[in-house]
């Protein structure tokens, strides 16, 4: 059995979040083989790795959105079914699979260059500048043509080694090779959403410069139109929390396809208590970057010490990723002269923490399912966190929740309703232990590590079995 | 060349009968330039020699024919690099960097220069002439060489009045010189041979028009970083169609004649091969395309040029496809009466011509044979002349594979045609010319309809690839290295 993985900018590259989860599933896996497939926004060194390869890696192959043009250049040529079936599909009317396949068909289109200076493509983009209205600049939209098009052709021109599954860790490019590689070698594709992908791209695309105006709207229409098209080849699409599905669902995803399958995690018996404090211990597992909200968590501290309340804030994490920010964040402590009250360990083994701490604190702008959150509730420790992602589900428990709460949701930016709710938890000791159990027993039945593996492992197995392969191809059939 | 036209249009504007015709004058000077100037010079003389008593017919036709040799060749030369030097010129002022074309200027002429130099060494070592007579040469060649040059440069810069200035000058100072020396002449007898005498004068007056030139290029570029001065011979790389189509076209003016004194010529002096009747005819027929030359300047170089301009400037600024192709629209209206009106205008004179060729000339003129070639390469001349029009034009458009073709037939047809004519004897002379010129107007007509038909296309589409590295890149930073430029 192998399974295709595609990590669109993240895994083996960057740390945390997407990656974590895609390393974390396939060290968990070893009986199974992946296939590593990473798209990246140009060539990368075997130096910029940050995770490395399992064992059961058997194969990695990058994919890079902008290379080299290729030396061998192929005319196009095109039938006027193929252009007008290509000509629906640019002006996001169809969905048809078969596009994909014309566009990935390097005899066919061409390769990218020489498809860009045919006349086909000259006619095709008329067309659809006509068929949009738009009425700007005909530069501009050819421009935007060519950047929105380049990459896509590109994926899809390249050869994807064979796999029995694939799955991706993201819609947009990830999940259009994933719909790509499930056509051409006919077998299932899965789609694991922990953000959701056309939803982030649409707040880029409006926050950009570099998009003319009136063009945004395409752009942000092609994104969409990308994740359609995913959702529409996937067997299934997963995502970690009940909103995120709500999303998906609004995207086009047809519901009895959709699951949620939350992420998990181990819980660690032998946890340390270490730097236990004298005074109420609050602690932040963070990385100190500006979408985290450093600065709400120093006013708050500076709150609840004018009014009068003895704590020691520790905010755990790296600092390296955004020297500035830290700095920034250090000076306010500074001047605010907390220096006392709030300390900056660095990147350290956040288990060795975890025990000491009497109360955990998330002030995240956006999240999708914070693993912070799950490691403080599985050692039983009680939160206050911002409701962005999940993180009201994880606190509060999902409908029908048996549990009960571990903590307190509080919107974004709100340093005195953070303090207040602190002030709280010194003000009830003898609740936090009765909170933590809460959170612990939560983890242990729904957020279990061993239970994500167990799922994804058995969704391998069925779905490979089920159309993998092995099995007749449809075409055959008939 | 796209500059030309607006200079005119603001002559056009003032409505005085003067200024309209300073307007056709400068047309003349910059697109005929050159070549019409030396012509006209040329035959000044030749009237004026007969004039003046006690010059043999041998010593006029070793003046006259060394005069052209070095004005043939010259042209060849510099044929060769022309189009490749506009092009990065344009490129420079484009991107903003002037002061890198005053230095390519320098480049120019000590490549041209080095060149010209073999060339010249070649003929010295074969030709029995004397050496006085020989440098004398040297001396021409290299100014006319240095002279196209700056024509190119000042022509750019619309430097038009200097240019006709320059030239007035040295003709008169060339001409009154030769006068001169001839009527009264203050050398011993035998000193000095009355070619001699001339070739001195004729190549005095170009040494004026040269220095004349050189003082309007320290005005015009008062600048002068010498950075680089090679670097623009790394668009023989990039583009390398141009320097082809530079140098067929302008062998293909010449190749009728070389092919023709191969042939049936004779030798003059041991050194120079020519065919006076076929000469003589040619030189004829393409004086009567001159009309062409202001025509085209000022019809298709302002009415045109402005829609021109329009339409590029909707593609590249932002306009909407329908602005677009309207603008293609007008533009591709307009063209086809520019070129419909100037076939029609030097259709009309160049058939008064034929007219009075076939039925008066031959009343007065005792020559047949040069008659004969005259009339059918006055054909051969105007589909020549159209076909420059055309490859500009084509050019103007970045068509750059269009106008080599154009090119390469213009050469290689009137070569194969002049051959194939060969074994009819002098009774095919001139039919070849006219034949090939005919083929390569015809194909650019079509090919420039076509490609401006599709200018759009071409405008977003064509590939802009072109070679970072080469030979001539080498070239380039080798010569610059040792110029001490780098």
């Amino acid at each position: 059995m192998r399974v295709g993985m595609i990590a669109e900018g993240s895994y083996p590259y960057v740390s945390g979040g997407v990656s974590s989860w895609i390393h974390t599933l396939i060290t968990g896996m070893e009986d199974i083989e992946f296939s590593l497939f990473t798209i990246t926004p140009e060539k990368k060194k075997e130096s910029e790795l940050k995770y490395t390869l399992t064992k059961n890696t058997v194969h990695h192959q990058n994919i890079e959105l902008i290379t080299d043009l290729p030396v061998n250049r192929v005319k196009s040529n095109l039938t006027k079914e193929e252009l007008s079936l290509l000509f629906r599909w640019f002006t996001f009317q169809t969905l048809d699979p078969q596009a994909l396949l014309i566009l990935g068909n390097r005899e066919k289109m061409g390769s990218v260059d020489e498809f860009f200076e045919s006349e086909s493509f000259y006619t095709l983009v008329q067309e659809c500048y006509e068929f949009e209205e738009l009425y700007g600049s005909f530069l501009d939209y050819m421009w935007m043509w060519k950047s929105m098009y380049t990459p896509i052709m590109h994926l899809l021109q390249q050869d994807y080694s064979k796999v029995d599954v694939i799955h991706t860790a993201s819609t947009g490019y990830g999940g259009l090779i994933g719909t790509y590689i499930s056509i051409v070698q006919n077998i299932p594709f899965i789609i694991t959403e922990h953000g959701i992908y056309s939803r982030e791209r649409e707040e880029e695309i409006l926050q950009s410069s570099w998009i003319p105006v009136i063009y945004k709207k395409r752009w942000i229409q092609l994104f969409h139109h990308l994740s359609k098209i995913a959702y529409e080849q996937a067997e299934d699409i997963i995502t970690l929390f009940e909103k995120n599905r709500g999303y998906q669902l609004e995207l086009g995803a047809s519901p009895e396809k959709t699951a949620i399958v939350p992420n998990g995690i181990d819980i660690n018996t032998a946890l340390t208590l270490q730097g236990k404090k004298p005074v109420f211990h609050i602690g932040a597992i963070v990385r100190i970057v500006p979408i985290k909200d450093i600065k709400t968590m120093i006013y708050a501290a500076n709150t609840l010490r004018r009014w009068g309340y003895d704590f020691h804030w520790s905010i755990l994490g790296s600092d390296e990723e955004l020297p500035e920010y830290a700095q920034e964040c250090k000076d306010l402590v500074v001047s605010l002269e907390l220096e006392q009250w709030v300390t900056f360990t660095g990147k350290v083994n956040v288990q060795d923490y975890l025990l000491s701490f009497d109360v955990c604190v998330l002030t995240s702008l956006s999240e999708g399912q914070p693993l912070a959150i799950l490691e403080g509730m599985a050692a039983a420790r009680p939160w206050v966190a911002t409701d962005v992602g999940s993180c009201r589900e994880l606190i509060e428990g999902r409908e029908e929740d048996p549990y009960g709460a571990c903590g307190f949701v509080i919107p974004p930016i709100q340093p005195e309703e953070l303090a207040d709710r602190l002030r709280w938890f010194i003000n009830h000791p003898e609740l936090l232990g009765r909170m933590g159990q809460n959170g612990l027993n939560r983890v242990k039945n729904d957020y279990l590590l061993s239970d994500v593996i167990t799922f994804y492992r058995n969704l391998y197995a069925e779905r490979g079995e089920k159309v993998g392969r092995h099995r007749i191809p449809a075409a055959k059939i008939i | 060349m796209a500059g030309i036209g607006f200079q005119l249009q603001k002559l056009f504007k003032e409505d005085y009968y003067s200024s309209r015709l300073k307007a056709y004058l400068y047309s003349l000077f910059v697109t005929a330039g050159p070549w019409l100037i030396v012509i006209f010079t040329i035959l000044m003389l030749q009237i004026l020699l007969q004039a003046v008593p006690g010059v043999n017919s041998l010593n006029k036709q070793l003046f006259m024919i060394s005069v052209s040799y070095c004005f043939m060749f010259s042209q060849v030369l510099f044929g060769f690099q022309q189009l490749v030097v506009t092009r990065y010129t344009a490129d420079c002022l484009y991107e903003k960097k002037e002061e890198k074309v005053f230095s390519s200027f320098l480049g120019f002429s000590a490549v041209t220069a080095a060149a010209a130099f073999i060339l010249w060494l070649v003929f010295a070592l074969l030709s029995p002439l004397q050496w006085e007579y020989k440098f004398l040469m040297l001396g021409l060649f290299m100014l006319l060489n240095l002279i196209w040059i700056m024509l190119l440069y000042l022509s750019g810069a619309k430097n038009y009045q200097s240019i006709a200035l320059a030239f007035l000058a040295g003709g008169v100072f060339s001409i009154s010189c030769m006068f001169i020396l001839l009527k009264w002449n203050p050398f011993s007898q035998g000193e000095w041979t009355p070619a001699w005498i001339m070739m001195g004068s004729f190549t005095a007056g170009i040494a004026v028009t040269f220095l004349w030139l050189v003082n309007s290029m320290l005005k015009t570029f008062p600048n002068r970083a010498a950075s680089l001065p090679f670097e623009y011979l790394t668009y023989f790389d990039k583009y390398p169609q141009l320097a082809f189509t530079g140098i067929f076209y302008n062998a293909g003016l010449w190749v009728s004649n070389w092919i023709i004194w191969v042939s049936g010529g004779h030798w003059l002096l041991g050194t120079f091969r020519y065919h006076p009747g076929y000469d003589t005819a040619v030189f004829y027929a393409y004086l009567t395309i001159l009309p062409s030359y202001v025509i085209f300047v000022v019809s298709i170089e302002t009415r045109f040029y402005e829609r021109y301009r329009d339409f590029f400037s909707f593609i590249n600024d932002g306009g909407t496809l329908t602005q677009i192709r309207k603008s293609k629209g007008k533009m591709l209206l307009v063209l086809k009466q520019e070129i419909e009106r100037l076939v029609r205008n030097q259709g009309f004179i160049s058939l008064a011509i034929l007219f009075l060729a076939l039925f008066i000339f031959p009343l007065f003129v005792n020559a047949d044979l040069i008659l004969g070639i005259f009339r059918i390469t006055l054909i051969g001349a105007f589909c020549n002349g159209m076909t420059m029009i055309m490859m500009l034009l084509l050019l103007y458009f970045d068509d750059r594979v269009g106008a080599l073709i154009t090119s390469a037939a213009f050469f290689g047809g009137i070569a194969l045609f002049t051959l194939l004519m060969l074994p009819a004897g002098e009774a095919g002379y001139g039919v070849g010319f006219t034949a090939g010129s005919l083929l390569s107007f015809v194909y650019s007509s079509f090919r420039l309809f076509q490609y401006v038909s599709k200018a759009d296309y071409y405008a977003f589409c064509k590939s802009r690839h072109t070679r970072i590295e080469g030979p001539f890149h080498n070239l380039s930073r080798r010569l610059n290295r040792l110029a001490g430029a780098e």
